[in-house]
């Protein structure tokens, strides 16, 4: 696979390649930090706090 | 796996991993933050310095465009702004090696900002529209999204492309280009020449909707929401509406709500068809959409939960408005990122190809749909 | 069928009447000062270089200053658009004034100025006539007086009147009468406190006093008047610093540096000595003693306005010493400034010195550009500056080959620029299809020919949102609101996790986006005639205030007095008159009344200062109510005249509208002891008076207070018949037989007798006599008029006054199946509804009927339907029913009437969606009270509305007091 210079460090991290076990790491992190989110907001809501 | 997979699995303690340490990551975090503070006037930014306000200006200038701002119409928004900016930084600048690490949280936003879109779409606003309206509105989108798909299957386009531009076309939304994305595995090139596309074919079918409107003399309100279902974007929808009278104009945002709560319908729909596609022919080199998906995506199953959670009105005010705020926050450091990612060589390597099949899938919707609504009309399904 | 040709005629002439632009619009060949735009002029709200901002002074005294671009009086004719000099201009207002020596802001196209200098002059006038209607011009000053309509009470004119200054703005409509007692005589009244009768004299001053405007009436009649001398202020030259400041902590007996000069203050028993020298300290350019500033108003005066700055125009230069507090609290370039303006106890001397200066003459060119000419607007209470106006010197002509007008030149640090260029284009013989504003950023303003196919045929117009724009509307605002082109205008409503609940709406007006449905079938308008053939307009409305979504249980609850049914005619119902209203679509007779005067004494009036609830509706604990359900006196503002404070009140109405004018009071303003101002230290208007005691400038005590209360009416829904009957004769009344025992023509009485089936006699009256004295307070006074009435169970015979006698007979009006409305019980029809009705302030009658609901009214989606009042056929006048309802937001909802088996729906009143269900349906004097208080926010949001745009952040919001029903400023 021919490398993006753009995306592409000196040590061949690609930013935007996003596959494996590392995407699956970083949907992790998302979802986590979207469900805390959007959870305790709500949840502030409901108990009242703003 | 790549070099660099392997180098991850073997640093990997936890799936905290994948953000790195604060120091490689800071200095691509400031990148994003700085694009998207100086692109749009965010939620607890006052900053008056920014691109949305020099758009502002700019529109001044030209003067509204059927009561339209001219930024607006070329689809200017809190995704597009800082995918600008960071285009335009790239381009002219480069990207800093120190800023990649940093810039690869543009996986965890997307992810992260989809899933808090959710609330956004209340299904039970659309109810006031009538039974009718919401029909067409559904079969508006799947149907264009299908015959975009197919069209593109037929006019051999990179099935990644054409599933953004079906996911865009359909929900005349084209932050879905940008929301699929991550579901297609699409490379940003895709994305923006997609965009690209279909605000030009916008501006093509904002003009030339009015008059077959008024040729085929539909009633104003019912124009409305044709407006609304077969242009580009919102602003090109108002458009057309304002140009065929004002009562268009004015339905045109009524029925609106009809096309925007169904838009996760849209992309889902997409990327469930793509998906299964890419699952059936696995060995198939030319089913690159999805590829690399092997199982149906735990964070977009998330989504689809929290979207049932908001049609049975668990999030209401004020909480939905702060949520959507971040997510205005998280879609313009994603779109700073994605920016930065792109050489207008990338953008235009992928051709016109995706704009033709643009223009061919929503030439044929906007019959289908002037159709649909004559008869509607014309039957009484809709009441003038 | 006569009937249906006279409702046709009176259609038709109502139409043409509405068409046409009215005396108030200015057309080309008239001098345009004073005059309004075309009644279809062009409104828009905003446009990025004219500026609408809240500025503070060195006190810290917070000033709203706007800008707005008007065009007036042009007209189209071939081709090309014509527009008198005069016709076109700027204009910059703040609110209240700008006075020297404080530092006052003042926006001067597009600048952030300061006013540094006034000269001014008082103007009088002496005998002014003008008829009704007119606005006749006051010699060459540009001012109109305008006489705006006169009505009656006993029989006796009494008129209101409004200065128009050459803008078209005016501070108030005044009362004024030449016919009744003067205010002074209310301190011979000598009442008791609590429910008391009807006080027999109706006050009405010969003088009104403004603070430095006066007007002395000699002769108000119903159609003419004359004035003896008016008298109001003038200013002659103004002068503007351009640019902030500098400050610089003075030195005593010592020297600062302002860039190439020295500034020496040296401390002398009175004052500082000031020098100004060159950078070498050897050349004095200026010397002289000057006083520090302080707040105090009395330093504004022309004789002592000198003694506190030097003035050096040759050097660019006006050097002031104010006391600086240590902080710079209170400043525009710190964070925490405040409204509060006096109390330093600490602080520095400094030298404020003012640079960048411009002085400009009323009615000479501007400086920077001779096609425009300097107007200088006074406050006419304070005389101080008001408004700037810069208007063009000569007419100008727009064309398809010459579309387009530069502005006058505005100063600016970097680039001095035409302020605007208004274009006018696309001619098209007497119509134009392009018109804008284009601003000193380069940014336009939309096309305001707002429907291009058909044109304009003219090109006035109003952009920006400055205040002025509400009098300036004043004869057309109501049609601009009812005008359904686009719909039922609904303002959609932000989500807010705290709505302003109320347990009860009581004398709250409607929220100010509460959606307005001027026209719903089945609300009655209607015109009749009156016994003495005067043309009576009466009309229902329906309101609902005060409602809100109670999200957490997921209801709309519209509260106790929220769901409002008024019954009003164009002035007050009077008896004896044979006058008629509706209600609930049926029309009803008015027999008679039950009124008295509501009086309380020696209380405590607090200012609305503090207003913790910060939605600017509010009945709260600063309010002092007069009688149940009647009225309440609000302190809504004070000011100082010559350093005493003076006060505003205001008088709220159970319906929410306020009565009359302001009350503007201030006490000890002696013409004798050197006073710049007058103010009147009582206030006397028909019935309502207050006498007080001490007038402070947060608080007031109030002597006496007192106003009209109205307990009751009898009425028939039975049309009256009029019989003439001789001695002996006889009529049926009712049940009765009604016989007649004598008829004095001479002595003006009637003797009459009621007669049961049985023949026996239940009651007995000689009516009468109907001499000068009874005249003299009729048809007001309550016992004169019952004089003239024989009442007994449900039927009632009056005399005619208008006409007594005839041929010997007694002319007289029996009412049958007379019903009695009690204030406060409930309506007989519909028990969940109770009967309100309200007085008129100025003299006791009838003014309007109210139904609302006693309960709390609560909607949801399985409850979406609720039925108004009920009349005697069981059937309800109107339905709310809610369409759509997500717990939150109303998604859609409508009103709607049943007349003869056919459904009337409103529009769709949650086309945006909306937390509350504040309407107003229908026009007549209670909703229009309304809709004059929420004038500017409504005409602005209409703007957002037609293109469907979202309505920026900052609002609109008057301050002006059109009269008729008063404005609060919120």
């Amino acid at each position: 696979m021919e490398l993006n210079p753009r995306t592409t460090d000196p040590q061949g991290f690609d930013y935007m390649a996003n596959s494996g076990r590392e995407e699956q790491d970083r949907d992790t992190c998302g979802l986590i930090l979207a469900l805390i989110l959007v959870l305790s907001l709500t949840a502030l809501q409901y108990l009242g706090l703003y | 796996m790549s070099a660099n997979a392997a180098v991850y699995e073997q640093n990997r303690r936890s799936f905290l991993s994948s953000l790195y340490s604060f120091r490689e990551a800071l200095p691509g975090l400031l990148a994003m933050l700085f694009i998207a503070v100086f692109a749009n006037n965010l939620p607890g930014v006052p900053n008056p310095l920014t691109l949305e306000n020099l758009f502002y200006w700019l529109d001044g200038v030209i003067g509204p465009l059927n009561h339209q701002p001219f930024s607006k119409i070329m689809n200017s928004n809190f995704v597009w702004n800082p995918l600008l900016l960071g285009l335009l930084i790239a381009n002219i600048f480069g990207v800093p090696d120190a800023w990649k690490r940093g810039l690869s949280y543009i996986h965890m936003l997307m992810p992260l900002g989809i899933i808090m879109l959710a609330p956004h779409f209340m299904i039970f606003h659309a109810f006031k529209l009538g039974a009718a309206p919401i029909v067409l509105c559904l079969a508006s989108l799947f149907i264009t999204a299908s015959l975009t798909l197919l069209l593109a299957r037929w006019l051999k386009l990179d099935d990644r492309q054409g599933s953004i531009i079906a996911g865009g076309l359909s929900t005349g939304d084209p932050h879905v280009c940008a929301i699929l994305m991550p579901l297609i595995k699409a490379k940003g090139g895709q994305v923006v020449n997609s965009l690209a596309g279909i605000i030009v074919f916008g501006l093509l079918a904002m003009n030339l909707l009015p008059l077959l409107g008024s040729w085929l003399e539909l009633p104003e309100k019912y124009f409305g929401l044709a407006a609304v279902l077969g242009v580009g974007n919102g602003h090109q929808a108002l458009y057309a509406a304002f140009d065929l009278g004002y009562e268009a104009g004015r339905y045109a945002q009524w029925f609106d709500v009809g096309r925007h709560v169904v838009m996760p319908a849209g992309f889902l729909y997409v990327f469930i068809v793509m998906f299964i596609r890419q699952r059936r022919y696995q060995s198939d080199p030319t089913v690159l959409a999805t590829r690399g998906i092997n199982q149906f995506p735990l964070w977009l199953g998330v989504f689809i939960f929290l979207w049932v959670l908001a049609a049975l009105h668990l999030f209401k005010e004020p909480a939905h408005h702060a949520v959507f705020n971040l997510v205005k926050w998280d879609f313009s450091l994603a779109a700073g990122a994605l920016g930065l990612s792109l050489s207008w060589r990338d953008i235009g390597a992928w051709g016109f190809k995706g704009f033709l099949v643009t223009c061919i899938a929503g030439l044929i919707r906007i019959v289908l749909l002037l159709a649909a609504i004559a008869v509607c009309v014309k039957t009484g399904l809709l009441a003038v | 069928m006569g009937e249906r040709i006279r409702t046709l005629l009176t259609t038709v002439a109502m139409t043409l009447l509405l068409a046409w632009p009215g005396p108030a619009a200015a057309s080309a060949q008239e001098d345009p000062h004073g005059l309004s735009p075309a009644a279809d002029m062009a409104f828009l709200p905003h446009l990025s270089g004219l500026r609408n901002k809240t500025y503070h002074n060195q006190y810290g005294q917070a000033k709203k200053l706007s800008e707005a671009v008007v065009l007036r009086g042009s007209s189209i004719a071939d081709g090309q658009a014509s527009v008198p000099a005069g016709g076109l201009f700027y204009i910059s207002e703040t609110s209240e004034d700008a006075r020297p020596l404080l530092r006052d802001p003042f926006l001067v196209l597009g600048e952030h100025a300061y006013l540094v200098d006034l000269q001014g002059r008082q103007r009088v006038l002496e005998d002014v006539k003008l008829k009704k209607g007119q606005r006749v011009p006051l010699g060459e000053t540009g001012y109109r007086l305008w006489f705006d309509y006169s009505t009656d009470h006993f029989e006796k004119p009494y008129a209101e009147f409004a200065l128009i200054s050459p803008s078209g703005g005016w501070p108030l409509e005044f009362p004024i009468a030449t016919e009744f007692p003067g205010r002074q005589g209310v301190r011979e009244l000598g009442l008791n406190q609590g429910y008391q009768g009807q006080i027999k004299n109706f006050y009405l001053d010969r003088e009104y006093l403004y603070g430095a405007s006066r007007f002395l009436a000699k002769k108000i009649g119903f159609h003419e008047a004359e004035f003896e001398r008016i008298e109001f202020p003038e200013i002659t030259q103004a002068t503007f610093s351009m640019t902030r400041p500098i400050v610089l902590e003075l030195r005593q007996e010592d020297y600062r540096l302002y860039f190439d000069k020295r500034i020496y203050a040296f401390r002398r028993p009175d004052g500082y000595l000031v020098r100004v020298t060159d950078f070498w300290g050897s050349k004095v350019l200026g010397e002289k003693l000057i006083k520090p500033v302080s707040a105090q108003g009395y330093q504004d005066r022309g004789d002592e306005k000198d003694k506190h700055c030097l003035y050096l125009p040759g050097h660019d230069l006006r050097v002031e010493i104010m006391l600086h507090p240590s902080m710079l609290k209170h400043s525009d370039f710190v964070p925490w400034a405040s409204g509060k303006s006096h109390g330093w106890d600490k602080g520095v001397l400094s030298f404020v010195i003012y640079r960048n200066l411009i002085t400009v003459d009323h009615g000479q060119p501007w400086p920077l550009d001779p096609r425009y000419r300097v107007l200088l607007e006074p406050n006419d209470k304070t005389g101080m500056l008001k408004r700037l106006v810069l208007e063009n010197a000569g007419p100008l002509v727009f064309s398809n080959q010459a579309d387009s007008h530069p502005g006058p030149v505005k100063w600016s640090e970097f680039w001095n620029r035409p302020a605007f260029k208004v274009v006018a284009g696309s001619f098209d013989g007497k119509v134009a299809r392009q018109l804008y504003l284009r601003d000193y950023y380069q940014m336009r303003s939309d096309n305001m020919v707002f429907w291009p196919k058909e044109g304009r045929t003219n090109i006035d117009f109003f952009v920006g949102s400055s205040p002025v724009l509400e009098p300036v509307l004043e004869s057309s605002f109501l049609t601009r609101l009812a005008d359904t082109s686009f719909g039922t205008v609904v303002e959609g409503s932000h989500f807010t996790s705290y709505p302003q609940v109320v347990s009860d709406a009581s004398f709250y007006e409607p929220s100010h986006t509460a959606p307005f449905v001027p026209r719903l079938k089945g609300l009655t308008r209607k015109v009749f005639m009156n016994r003495k053939g005067e043309r009576l307009l009466t009309s229902e409305s329906v309101y609902i205030r005060g409602s809100y979504v109670d999200y957490r249980q997921g209801k709309i609850v519209i509260p106790p007095a929220g769901l409002c049914y008024s019954a009003r005619n164009a002035r007050n119902i009077r008896t004896l008159a044979g006058e008629a209203f509706f209600l609930l679509g049926k029309k009803g007779y008015l027999a008679s009344f039950d009124a008295g005067t509501f009086v309380r004494k020696n209380l405590d009036l607090e200012l609305w200062k503090n207003q913790p609830m910060g939605d600017g509706n509010l009945m709260y604990w600063q309010d002092e109510l007069l009688g149940a359900r009647n009225k309440a006196l609000r302190f809504t503002k004070h000011f100082y005249l010559d350093d005493r404070p003076g006060v505003e009140l205001s008088l709220m109405k159970y319906s929410g509208n306020r009565w009359g004018a302001h009350f503007l009071l201030a006490q000890g303003l002696d013409p004798q002891g050197g006073n710049r101002y007058l103010l009147p230290e009582i206030f006397a208007e028909g019935a309502t008076w207050i006498i007080p005691e001490y007038l402070g400038s947060n608080y007031a005590k109030l002597k006496e207070f007192g106003t009209p209360t109205i307990e009751a009416i009898t009425f028939t829904y039975q049309q009256p018949k009029e019989v003439d009957l001789a001695p002996g004769q006889s009529a049926k009344l009712g049940k009765y037989q009604l016989r007649c025992e004598a008829v004095d023509p001479v002595n003006q009485t009637v003797g009459l007798t009621l007669l049961d089936e049985a023949g026996r006699a239940v009651a007995s009256k000689t009516l009468g006599p109907l001499n000068q004295a009874a005249l003299a307070l009729l048809p007001q006074d309550k016992d004169t008029a019952r004089g003239m009435q024989l009442a007994h169970d449900d039927v009632q015979a009056e005399l005619i006054i208008q006409e007594p006698f005839k041929e010997g007979k007694a002319r007289l009006s029996l009412f049958t199946h007379l019903q009695r409305l009690e204030r406060d019980t409930p309506y007989e029809f519909d028990p969940r509804f109770m009967v309100r009705p309200d007085v008129c302030g100025h003299c006791y009658q009838l003014n309007e009927i109210l139904l609302d609901n006693p309960e709390p009214i609560v909607l949801d989606m399985d409850h979406p339907v609720y039925e108004g009042p009920k009349g005697e056929d069981g059937q309800p006048l109107f339905r709310l029913v809610i369409d759509a309802f997500d717990g939150e937001m109303i998604q859609a909802w409508h009103i709607e009437t049943e007349v003869d088996g056919k459904v009337n729906r409103s529009d769709n009143l949650a086309f945006r969606p909306r937390n509350n269900l504040d309407v107003l349906v229908g026009v007549n004097g209670t909703t229009e009270g309304f809709l004059r208080l929420s004038m500017l926010p409504r005409l602005g949001f209409i703007e957002y509305w037609r293109t469907g745009g979202h309505q920026a952040g900052e609002k609109l919001s008057g301050s002006v007091n059109t009269g008729g029903s008063a404005h609060i400023p919120r």
